[in-house]
């Protein structure tokens, strides 16, 4: 399941981030990508809620640092391991 | 008393002393009494208010950790709001004053760091609300928290969660944190008196229009503000952040040299970082976040408030409702063109594009900060039609350039603008070099001779000028 997220938050990352070569981990933040900024991350987190079909509500927002804080949230509330 | 003075200095070096002395638990209640005291300098207004204030922040703090009642909760935030906006408004009646010369603290300090506190006491009450720290138990904190000398003048404005934290212990400064703090102080005194200062009376001319210049110098005296307004804050931040690295306290950085930004965003990335933190937080991200599934138009939506609001949290005037205007329209073309501006950058190769980007924004910000500066509008409009008065580049560089800036033509006179305009060039282009040479943990002394040599002979020391950022 995770492997999935990390696939399908890729594809949106590369297009938010306008990184078509882009390869995420867990550890990727926003000074490893000049696009990563306020404007995008909110556009970022609008795509995951479309793609996982899931409502982030607005205190997670500031707290996802890295990719890698947002693929642990989504497993949470997929119900995954 | 204002932080670049010999009574500064005096008035940090027995606190300091005082510091080192007490026993640890009574390092809180010493920091708090320090900054009491150099509130009462500026004025016992000042200091009864912020008394106040802490007190009904105290107590609501307390109430809104066991009742989460929203009522109160937001009546606590508008109280705050009125406080700030209706001694602002006392306070623009009178008129700003951006000229050095004529500094006169008893004019603008109604309610010394009200705006830069009551930012912070809002975001504490918010925290507080949303269970995201504990309330303090410790009133002394909370006054520190607020008043905490350093920055009680223009901030950087701290977030509760981490400087609260800070003050539960306070540590022991050891000599790195001191050999720190002197030479950010150090830094900040040469970028005030050194530059900002020098720059004051050029801006001033320009902007009084009693002899109206003309074409580019009139542009030139216009960029000068944006450079003076640079070194003016970014001097008193070095010497916030140095005087409480003194006390082995960290406060947050304002600047990341910001006139160098080769965009809008870019540029509010670096500059007074502390208070887009804030804003970002606490505003923009609850408004662009909540309208998400209308995309862009959530961003331009989200500018537009955050803008006009930290317009009239400058000054209640048009010229500061202009001011965010120029942002907005900025910001707003930058999201449209994103990725037409990405593929630029790709195609055209750095070294050409990184230069007219950085030139492109300067401007745009000086042209904003021209409303910023102004009497008003009519002044910014005179401003900007004698700038495009024909001929725009001058015949005479001498006598139609340098001398109509100084207002005078001497030898001495053009000697000085020279140097001074070789100073901030090379500030502007090298000031990450020179700032991570001068304040480094092993001391280096051929720059600091420079530095000194530099300060004694063309710091401004008779105008005893504050800060530009103490009004707002």
């Amino acid at each position: 399941m995770k492997e999935q997220i990390i696939q399908k938050l890729q594809i949106i990352f590369r297009e938010v981030f306008d990184e078509p070569d882009l390869i995420i981990d867990e550890n990727l933040d926003a000074n490893q990508l000049d696009m990563w900024d306020s404007l995008t991350h909110v556009d970022m987190l609008t795509m995951v809620e479309e793609e996982f079909e899931i409502v982030i509500p607005f205190e997670k927002v500031i707290e996802f640092d890295t990719a890698g804080d947002l693929i642990k949230y989504i497993i949470e509330l997929k119900g995954g391991v | 008393m204002t932080l670049v003075s010999i009574k500064y200095l005096l008035f940090l070096t027995i606190i300091l002393i005082l510091y080192r002395l007490v026993l640890p638990k009574m390092r809180v209640p010493l920091l708090t009494l320090a900054s009491l005291i150099f509130i009462g300098f500026y004025n016992w207004f000042s200091l009864i208010f912020i008394l106040v204030i802490c007190c009904i922040n105290f107590f609501l703090g307390k109430y809104l950790s066991k009742n989460k009642n929203k009522v109160v909760f937001v009546a606590g935030i508008l109280l705050h709001t009125f406080f700030l906006f209706f001694l602002k408004y006392f306070h623009f009646s009178k008129g700003i004053n951006f000229d050095a010369a004529n500094f006169q603290v008893s004019s603008f300090a109604i309610a010394l760091g009200i705006s830069f506190y009551t930012l912070q006491n809002i975001a504490y009450l918010i925290e507080v609300f949303k269970d995201r720290i504990k309330p303090i138990n410790n009133f002394f904190q909370l006054i520190l928290f607020n008043a905490f000398f350093p920055k009680i003048i223009s901030g950087p404005i701290e977030s509760p969660n981490s400087f609260l934290s800070k003050l539960k212990e306070l540590p022991s400064p050891n000599t790195n944190d001191l050999a720190y703090g002197v030479q950010r102080i150090a830094f900040g005194f040469f970028k005030k008196m050194v530059i900002a200062d020098r720059l004051a009376p050029i801006v001033a001319r320009t902007f009084d229009l009693e002899v109206p210049l003309q074409g580019f110098v009139t542009w030139t005296g216009i960029c000068l503000f944006t450079i003076q307004l640079y070194f003016d804050f970014s001097g008193y931040i070095h010497i916030a952040v140095g005087s409480a690295r003194l006390f082995g306290i960290r406060l947050s950085e304002n600047f990341n040299f910001p006139l160098r930004a080769n965009s809008i965003s870019d540029f509010w990335r670096r500059w007074h970082i502390t208070l887009i933190e804030w804003i970002k937080l606490y505003l923009y991200f609850p408004v662009v976040y909540r309208l998400r599934k209308v995309k862009k138009w959530n961003i331009i939506i989200g500018f537009a408030l955050v803008f006009l609001l930290s317009g009239l949290w400058h000054g209640v005037g048009l010229t500061f409702f202009v001011w965010a205007i120029c942002h907005i329209i900025y910001l707003t073309y930058e999201i449209l063109t994103k990725k037409k501006r990405k593929n630029w950058s790709k195609k055209i190769p750095q070294y050409i594009y990184q230069p007219i980007s950085i030139f492109i924004t300067f401007n745009l910000v000086c042209l904003s900060e021209l409303f910023f500066r102004a009497s008003s509008i009519n002044n910014a409009i005179n401003l900007l039609e004698n700038t495009f008065t024909k001929p725009f580049f001058p015949q005479n560089w001498i006598a139609e350039f340098w001398a109509l800036l100084i207002g005078g033509g001497s030898q001495e006179e053009l000697f000085n603008i020279y140097c001074t305009f070789l100073l901030f060039t090379i500030f502007l282009l090298f000031e990450r070099k020179i700032y991570k040479n001068a304040v480094s943990e092993n001391i280096n002394i051929f720059i600091w001779i420079v530095l000194l040599i530099i300060f004694f002979v063309f710091g401004i020391f008779e105008s005893g000028a504050e800060f530009i950022y103490l009004q707002f």
